[in-house]
């Protein structure tokens, strides 16, 4: 039985201005593995995995002929049920860390909370856990860390913080939005190794979004690629140099190197049947 | 055009103070695209609030134009210099629609053709006119970062301070981005000052990159350095390493 299983998700947001058909007829299934979902900036990539968790605005209208969390029908969950799962199940590392934490309470806190609710700890063992997982992610001096507000730390330090946060309660699956967009190359390698680890030791199931084609190339297993809502190519991760879809195509192209600097980087004349053409070879 | 000299800042905190900047001296010509890499939490946002006037009390010299900072309000130098931060939730006002963020720094500076300007902002960063009566939350995160680059560069600056400009942009739009920070530069004599974890985008735009570590500058490197592998840091090593590695 599949992990996640969606088969043609729509999602609709109402605005003043109208409908906006924001996800197309989206469907795949993940295992036990890590999916990557690339895409370009408006794609749906955020929206797909909002979704699953219910965690769109409530006007937004999300239909879908299955939405399936292993045996459990997501579609029909309640309000109370889809909770639950959120707390224990499926866990979402959103693509902007610093407005997921909460602003009058220090991250060490906020850590500590948590894995005193998720292990039945006392205080005092949250406290050393907390630093324990700040160290794990590389935070230099946890400590001081401990004791700052989310306004106080720099970028790359929220996200290591929200992926901390995510894999205390041991979810089954974890869907990371962006988790890694603002760290440098070498912090960003030492939080993939720790992911990597966790997903491993647990057996969690990932859903990585990016839009970082060289890193999803090496660090996941599969990739869906959306454009315009919908996905127009389902490919294993280290044939993506190999990419049939113009698109994707493009996108390996319109990469900066350090080896290969061209003064302008080719960008794409996007095509109307991108959307609809058959590109499998 | 920008010049900083012996710059520490010592962040004021519940007892004691933690010294986030330490020593830092950078020279940016005019006309020139200076990039920032280095660790997470190495100060390189730092420097921009300093030199943005968020960060107050911090020792040593900073003078943009040959004027110490120290002496120019606020205003006086959002006319030269101009701001996209790193975090493009936090920039924009969350009640405020795409038109009015687009519209309030013309209204003050009170500048004519406001709807030209606001349409040719609009153009250059790749959006158009159907996102100006939504909101924030209604974006998508890439959406949400040019609609900032877009508010910068409205008021014709001297200077940008980029945070992190392309990192939450998807690949092509990243391109479209770079093709249109590159273009402006040439075409506008534009002075960039910019920060990025990813040395392909700094090798791409930036003709020298100062490494931070820990709070100082460990060395000051030419692109072609860079490119070559001439670099004596063993920190600049080890990133140069990564990138290499990932390409
Ligand atoms: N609450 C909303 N109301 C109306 N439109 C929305 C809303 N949220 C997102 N959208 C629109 O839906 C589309 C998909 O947005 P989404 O955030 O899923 O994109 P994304 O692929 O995650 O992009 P990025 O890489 O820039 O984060 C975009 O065109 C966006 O403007
Ligand atoms: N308002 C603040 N109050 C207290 N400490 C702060 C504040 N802002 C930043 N710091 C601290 O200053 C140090 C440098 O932060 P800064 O944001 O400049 O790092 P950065 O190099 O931009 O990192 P990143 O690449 O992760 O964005 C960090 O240790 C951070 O915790
Ligand atoms: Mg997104
Ligand atoms: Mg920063």
């Amino acid at each position: 039985m599949d992990v996640l299983a969606i088969e043609n998700l729509n999602v609709t947001f109402r605005t003043d201005e109208g409908i906006k058909h924001a996800v197309r007829d989206v469907s795949f299934t993940l295992n036990n593995e890590k999916l990557a979902i690339v895409g370009e900036s408006g794609s749906g990539k955020s929206t797909v995995g909002k979704a699953i968790l219910r965690l769109n605005p409530p006007s937004t209208l999300v239909t879908a002929d299955a939405l399936r969390f292993g045996e459990t029908d997501l579609l029909a969950c309640n309000e109370k049920a889809i909770r639950a799962i959120r707390g224990q199940h499926i866990s979402m590392i959103m693509q902007d860390p610093k407005f997921s934490l909460n602003p009058v309470m220090t991250v060490g806190e906020q850590i500590a909370e948590a894995l005193s609710v998720h292990r039945r700890i006392s205080k005092r063992e949250a406290r050393l856990a907390a630093l324990e997982m700040l160290k794990e992610v590389s935070i230099a001096d946890p400590e001081h860390v401990y004791g700052q507000y989310p306004h106080e730390i720099s970028g790359g330090m929220g996200q290591r913080i929200m992926i901390a946060m995510m894999v205390i309660p041991e979810p089954d699956i974890i869907i990371a939005d962006e988790p890694t967009s603002a760290l440098d190359v070498s912090v960003q390698q030492d939080v993939l190794n720790i992911l990597t680890r966790l997903i491993e030791k647990k057996n969690i199931s990932l859903i990585f979004i990016s839009h970082d084609l060289n890193l999803v190339k090496k660090f996941c297993d599969h990739v869906l690629v959306m454009y315009g809502g919908r996905v127009v190519e389902s490919i294993r991760a280290d044939a993506l140099s190999n990419a049939s879809h113009p698109y994707t195509r493009g996108l390996m192209e319109s990469l900066p190197s350090l080896r290969h600097r061209r003064d302008v980087l080719p960008v794409m004349t996007r095509d109307q049947n991108w959307l609809t053409q058959d590109y499998t070879p | 055009m920008i010049a900083i000299e012996s710059l520490s800042f010592d962040m004021p905190g519940a007892g004691k103070s933690k010294r986030i900047l330490n020593d830092i001296n950078i020279h940016v010509g005019r006309g020139e695209c200076f990039g920032l890499v280095g660790e997470s939490g190495s100060g390189k946002t730092s420097i921009l609030k300093c030199l943005a006037g968020q960060f107050k009390g911090w020792e040593g010299g900073i003078a943009v134009q040959g004027k110490s900072i120290a002496d120019t309000s606020l205003k006086e130098r959002s006319n030269t210099m101009q701001m996209v931060f790193q975090d493009p939730y936090g920039a924009l006002h969350p009640r405020h629609t795409i038109r009015k963020i687009l519209n309030e720094p013309l209204a003050i500076k009170g500048l004519p053709d406001k709807a030209e300007r606001i349409h040719k902002a609009l153009k250059d960063v790749g959006l158009d006119e159907s996102f100006l009566p939504r909101y924030p939350h209604q974006l998508s995160g890439g959406q949400r970062q040019r609609v900032a680059i877009a508010r910068a560069i409205i008021l014709d600056p001297d200077i940008i301070l980029l945070d992190e400009p392309t990192s939450a942009l998807d690949v092509s739009v990243q391109a479209e981005i770079l093709n249109l920070l590159a273009s402006l530069h040439h075409r506008r004599q534009l002075t960039y000052l910019m920060v990025s974890h990813d040395l392909g985008v700094i090798a791409h735009l930036c003709e020298r990159v100062a490494v931070m570590k820990a709070g100082e500058v460990v060395e000051v490197v030419a692109r072609e350095d860079l490119i070559e592998g001439n670099v004596t840091h063993n920190y600049t090593q080890s990133l140069l390493q990564h990138a290499f590695s990932r390409e």
